[in-house]
């Protein structure tokens, strides 16, 4: 009875081994090193193009602080060799777009890394394109009247994935 | 899964069996109660309980219950069995994960410096939702926590399956390690001094 329980025993633990091996195939195999080379699997698909940053310029000092009035046309259709402004080129156009402002008391070109222009350390907010078509659109944003010196601002697009490259970079003085 | 991942699951799968097979087959002929004379002998013999030794049991006991099996402990041996199963596949399981989420991590990484180094770019997880790299990142390294638990885990379950085969072993040979008495008593009577001294052997049959 004894050799038949041992051997029967030894059968089991054989059968239940081999059971692993078996269940052992449901585990997913490593992706090959292009696997995200593949813009399908990028949330955005294709980067949007920057819009342009027309102009700043500096309002008289309210309660709020000196008020900055940021001017930049985010219609992507109208340059002459194509889009020019900001555009995705996944949906044709630019209504899907937001726009993220970033401002610096520190020149950008002295960043050293291009990646410092979308740190958020220098992130100040975002519009949405509420006004579709229309250009230039007007944006104002307000400085602490406690400041005085150089400020420097940029803008990109984003379409809900992925952020453009940063617009030109325009500054102003608070006196 | 590769074609040829499928062909070298199915080779050691059968290399397996026929392994514990064959060492299932050594273990039965080379044990005393499975050799021999057959007869009424045979009967009274497998009675007693065999001495064993501890070291080679718990050899046995690598595989998945053998070793309680062996020793008599049924129930021992199918929740042994079951943990080491369990625990060795987890081992290949989060293994294979951790590579896989390996891979992941490096194709996004190497496709964000490539598509767009200035920003973090947002993957598609396979598992879920977007991912940038850096997250990417933690997910690889939550898999490699994940196997070395899995490893700790087995070594425990291996560790007290050890003990207790070793107990096991150990109730056994007791068992079947024969005992010798001696006694000697001195009486003096009135006018006669009586010594006795008496040898007995014990072996459980």
């Amino acid at each position: 009875m004894k050799k038949i329980n041992n051997s029967a025993g030894l059968l089991l633990s054989a059968l239940l081994l081999a059971g692993m091996f078996v269940v052992c195939g449901c585990v997913d195999d490593p992706v090959g090193k292009d696997y995200y080379n593949d813009l399908d699997k990028i949330k955005g698909g294709q980067k949007p193009t920057p819009p342009v940053l027309d102009s700043l310029s500096l309002e008289p000092l309210t309660g709020d602080g000196y008020p900055v009035v940021v001017t930049f046309s985010s219609d992507g259709n109208d340059g002459p060799e194509g889009p020019d402004g900001a555009f995705d080129p996944d949906s044709g156009t630019n209504n899907n777009l937001s726009y993220f402002f970033y401002g610096s008391t520190t020149d950008p070109a002295s960043f050293g890394d291009a990646s410092g222009y979308y740190d958020e350390l220098y992130y100040i907010g975002y519009v949405t394109d509420a006004e579709a078509g229309v250009d230039p659109k007007d944006v104002t944003i307000y400085i602490h009247s406690g400041f005085s010196g150089e400020i420097w601002f940029w803008i990109t697009s984003w379409d809900g994935g992925r952020e453009s490259d940063h617009s030109n970079v325009e500054s102003v003085t608070i006196p | 899964m590769a074609i040829n991942n499928k062909i070298l699951i199915f080779c050691v799968t059968c290399v397996s069996i026929v392994y514990i097979l064959c060492n299932a087959n050594l273990v039965w002929a080379e044990n005393p109660v499975n050799s021999g004379d057959k007869g009424e002998l045979e009967e009274l013999y497998q009675e007693k309980d065999e001495s064993m030794y501890a070291p080679a049991i718990i050899a046995l006991d690598i595989l998945p219950g053998a070793g309680h099996f062996y020793t008599g402990h049924y129930y021992y041996g199918i929740v042994f069995a079951t943990l080491k199963i369990a625990g060795a596949y987890s081992i290949y399981y989060y293994w294979r994960y951790w590579d896989y989420r390996r891979s992941l991590y490096r194709s996004a990484r190497d496709a964000n410096r490539k598509l767009d180094p200035d920003h973090d770019l947002l993957f598609d997880d396979p598992d879920g939702g977007y991912k940038t790299v850096e997250e990417m990142k933690h997910e690889y390294d939550r898999a490699a926590h994940y196997f070395t638990l899995a490893v700790i885990g087995n070594v425990v379950v291996y560790a007290a399956s050890a003990l207790f085969t070793w107990m096991h072993v150990r109730e056994i040979n007791e068992k079947s390690i024969p005992v010798f008495d001696i006694q000697y008593s001195s009486a003096t009577f009135n006018d006669t001094c009586e010594h006795r001294c008496s040898v007995s052997f014990t072996i459980r049959m």
